[in-house]
């Protein structure tokens, strides 16, 4: 190995940040890791982040100088994972940590002497584009499918702006983020698992969108090899955009392998010009609107995410997905408790509350 | 009607995933075991008990405690008596 790098990475604490974390201490790097309140780093399948020669520094991305002492050390690298990455959340908390957060992190390396930045995107900044999608296109017009998207979007573009002014970087970018390759396990169930919970517990049984649409699921461990590597030689990948990514998944598939598990129920998809959420039961409604409807763009989008750059630059194989992999995310969540538990329903909960009170 | 406290508790516990002695200060997620879903749930079945219209979602975000959830509550109540 060359010589050992001293890497700042932020969100180090996060789910992507904490396995990136794991790898650069493997590899004999110097680690020093911002975090909002944690004192320990977990790994995705549950451990504790031990070993190597980790320094871990509490801040906040949303404060300039990302409210730290200075660290008395000069940096090789700053990898920029922290972020709100749930859906439904106000604008101003995606303002505040995705974007805001990211020109806080743009002026902390160019201070600290241009230091070399990884920017962990995500790959829908392509918003509500069909088609394919290449890693060197970035603004094209697209509309963004929720604001989570869009403030990842617009930091992007800052990211971009910051690379013309001078700032090396190379932006890593993650589909949709999900279980462990070979085991299926992932330590915090959001995003996409919240819809499965709705969906395969009944509580939203139809959805506006297409059986030919597709999800493009990246197991967690992939992301963080992916960006490790982009840490490690950055050299070989300055100035390029890295689509971290799986094999797409559509619809069709994923109500296939649903089928497959008896305590599950399996969505209706109805085109999306003839879906009108005021049909829906009162109880259904109320779930589509606050959680759903959110994450409505996966069951429309019929996007395919081109990985040409990321293939030649880290020599890895595309981590194989399909209804393989979708099987171990669901026996997974099962064995976790997060699918398929029997947690009393609100009509249930409410009733209970009824009798106890005659 | 009994007080909007009590009524508030016990809609919190019966949706609790892990039950558990409900204090102001009991965690809805590391002491009740609420997720996000589950707090969702949540402000569904205290609309639907106390009759009142959406909750304030983004209020809802800040919610972490169950004297938290009491005072979320509580404003809704207030602010329906006050409309004409």
């Amino acid at each position: 190995m060359s010589r050992p790098l001293t890497v700042f990475v932020t969100g180090a604490g996060g789910l992507v940040g904490a396995e990136v974390v794991t790898r650069l201490l493997g590899a004999g790097h110097r680690v020093i890791g911002l975090v909002h309140h944690q004192t320990d780093l977990v790994r995705n399948n549950g451990r504790p982040v031990k070993g190597g020669d980790l320094r871990l520094v509490k801040g906040d991305v949303t404060r300039p100088g990302l409210g730290i002492p200075a660290l008395g050390e000069k940096l090789d690298r700053i990898v920029h994972c922290a972020a709100v990455t749930d859906f439904g959340r106000p604008d101003e908390v995606y303002r505040s940590i995705n974007l805001n957060g990211t020109a806080n992190v743009i002026a902390f390396a160019a201070t600290a002497g241009e230091v070399p930045l990884v920017h962990v995107s995500t790959a829908y900044v392509c918003g509500e584009r069909e088609g394919v999608v290449t890693e060197d296109e970035l603004d094209v017009g697209q509309r963004s499918g929720n604001l989570y998207e869009e403030s990842k979007l617009r930091a992007e573009l800052l990211v971009r702006k910051a690379a013309a002014d001078g700032l090396p970087v190379v932006v890593v970018r993650p589909s949709i983020v999900t279980g462990d390759a070979r085991t299926g396990a992932i330590r915090d169930f959001k995003n996409l698992y919240v819809v499965l919970k709705m969906i395969t517990e009944g509580k939203v049984r139809s959805l506006p969108g297409h059986f030919d649409a597709s999800l493009d699921l990246v197991p967690v461990d992939y992301v963080a090899d992916v960006i490790a590597d982009a840490t490690q030689r950055f050299a070989e990948a300055d100035g390029q955009t890295l689509h971290a990514v799986g094999t797409r998944l559509r619809l069709r598939d994923v109500s296939d392998t649903l089928a497959e598990f008896p305590s599950f129920q399996v969505p209706n998809y109805i085109a999306p010009a003839t879906f009108d959420a005021n049909r829906l039961p009162d109880l259904e409604k109320a779930y589509y609107q606050r959680v759903v409807s959110l994450y409505e763009g996966y069951f429309r989008r019929r996007v395919q995410f081109d990985d040409h750059a990321a293939a030649a630059f880290t020599g890895r194989r595309r981590p194989a997905g399909g209804r393989a992999y979708l099987r171990k995310l669901l026996d997974h969540a099962v064995k976790a408790g997060y699918l398929g538990s029997a947690l009393p329903t609100i009509p249930q909960a409410l009733a209970a509350l009824q009798r106890e009170t005659r | 009607m009994k007080d909007v406290k009590t009524e508030a508790y016990a809609v919190i516990a019966a949706m609790a995933p892990e039950p558990a002695v409900l204090t102001d200060d009991t965690d809805l997620r590391t002491g009740l075991h609420y997720d996000s879903v589950r707090l969702i749930e949540l402000t569904i079945a205290l609309e639907r008990h106390f009759e009142m219209a959406a909750l304030n979602l983004d209020d809802a975000v800040t919610v972490t405690s169950v004297g938290d959830v009491v005072a979320l509550v509580d404003r809704a109540l207030s602010n329906r008596s006050g409309t004409p």
